[in-house]
């Protein structure tokens, strides 16, 4: 028996048949799992927790806040003096605990320090990425674009299952992310020398450090709230925990970084927040 | 330096500013937050650009001898959120300015408030927030207390 040639049509028709099952729940169903985290966001409505964390925060200096805002006793007293009272105590009781000899004595580094004050350098990932205002996320196929407005900082996060090059250092390192459920997960490594955090719970960092950010989108799209663990051998004796959160901002812009002006006169030694 | 200016030695005020809402780098090496200062003078210049915006201001001392001020504002970003563009500040505006003085004493200022020449008043944009969550704490006191 003879059997009919099949047609060009047919013949398509098979090839899309074989080729589909491997090819649809690759890309379309994956992504359309995925949280779309597109778009700005930026500081998110004042709270004394979010205010508290407005650059960083640790769950340890949230529960001590948390508790200065539940004694009546201190009801009386400005905010700003309860926060500083939660920075203490989250520089103290969490943060020096983990810090290596050498960086425990310089932690937490004096404000006039800042390169980006002196010098207007630009942070490097592990300050950025706590950077306050505007984040604008771009995702692509195969990697994530970040902008943030504070230095008006770039950085991209490969998801096409690269792993990060044997290469040199760069101040905002080498990030690959990829999808656990929901969460958007980035490792980076290859990060200059530089500093972790912002005043005043900032601490010298080693081209040794990496670090993994947890990003999750809330259930309703409003607010975008990160993790991030950091290790690096030289200067933390165990990982560190920090956390932040933006806000859903559609209507904010990015405006460019045209003028950072070096002071000419700083004074060492002051601690005030 | 003697300049028209009022000095006024206050105690940390709910109004200063608050740990990190100050943009890209921290405030106390250059002011001193424990301390506000009130110029009155004309606008050279207004620039409203990140990372700080600027005014130069010409105050004219008690011994009416013309000085040049600086006043460092929040930036752009945080500025145009509270609405202030190109146009909120004109050169030639008489303003009333308050600020935080520099540890040195030079003509510079930390902007917190000012009054335009038609009375209104504008205000630092963390100050704002500082007032938002101040009611929230009141709110939340409120709340415990009537839990107990």
């Amino acid at each position: 028996m003879e059997c009919p040639r099949p047609s060009l049509v047919t013949l398509g028709a098979g090839l899309l048949l074989l080729l589909l099952p491997t090819a649809v729940p690759s890309s379309a169903d994956a992504q359309s799992s995925r949280p779309d985290l597109d778009g700005m966001w930026s500081d998110p409505p004042p709270t004394p927790v979010d205010q508290f964390c407005f650059i960083t925060c640790t769950d340890v200096g949230i529960a001590h806040l948390n508790r200065l805002l539940d004694d009546p006793a201190n009801d009386a007293r400005p905010f700003r003096e309860l926060m500083s009272e939660a920075d203490r105590y989250q520089n103290e009781e969490y943060i020096r605990p983990l810090l290596t000899p050498d960086t425990a004595q310089a932690f937490p580094l004096d404000p006039a320090e800042d390169p980006g004050l002196l010098r207007c350098e630009p942070w490097g990932f592990a300050r950025q990425i706590f950077a306050p205002h505007q984040m604008d996320i771009r995702q692509f196929d195969d990697r994530i674009e970040i902008r943030y407005a504070e230095w008006d900082a770039r950085r991209t996060i490969f998801t096409d299952g690269r792993r990060p090059p044997a290469s040199t250092t760069t101040p905002m390192g080498y990030s690959v992310g990829h999808w656990e459920g929901d969460t958007l997960v980035v490792e980076t490594t290859a990060v200059t020398a530089n500093l972790v955090g912002v005043f005043p719970s900032w601490f010298a960092h080693s081209d040794r450090l990496s670090a993994v950010e947890r990003y999750n989108r809330s259930a309703d799209g409003s607010r975008l709230e990160m993790t991030v663990t950091m290790e690096d051998r030289e200067s933390l004796r165990q990982p560190v925990h920090f956390r932040k959160a933006w806000g859903w901002a559609p209507e904010e812009e990015i405006f460019p970084y045209v003028d950072c002006e070096r002071p000419s006169e700083v004074r060492k030694g002051v601690n005030q927040p | 330096m003697t300049s028209r200016c009022t000095l006024l030695v206050a105690l940390l005020l709910p109004i200063l500013s608050t740990a990190g809402a100050a943009a890209h780098h921290a405030f106390s090496p250059v002011y001193d937050g424990t301390r506000t200062v009130t110029i009155k003078g004309t606008v050279i210049e207004f620039r409203l650009v990140n990372p700080h915006a600027t005014m130069t201001i010409d105050v004219t001392n008690e011994a009416g001898v013309h000085e040049t001020w600086t006043v460092e504002l929040a930036g752009l970003l945080s500025l145009s959120r509270q609405g202030w563009t190109d146009n909120t500040v004109s050169v030639g505006d008489q303003l009333t300015i308050t600020g935080n003085p520099t540890h040195t004493g030079s003509p510079r200022i930390a902007f917190r408030r000012l009054v335009l020449p038609n009375g209104k008043e504008l205000r630092d944009p963390n100050v704002n927030r500082t007032d938002a969550i101040e009611e929230q704490r009141r709110q939340r006191a409120r709340q415990r207390d009537q839990a107990r």
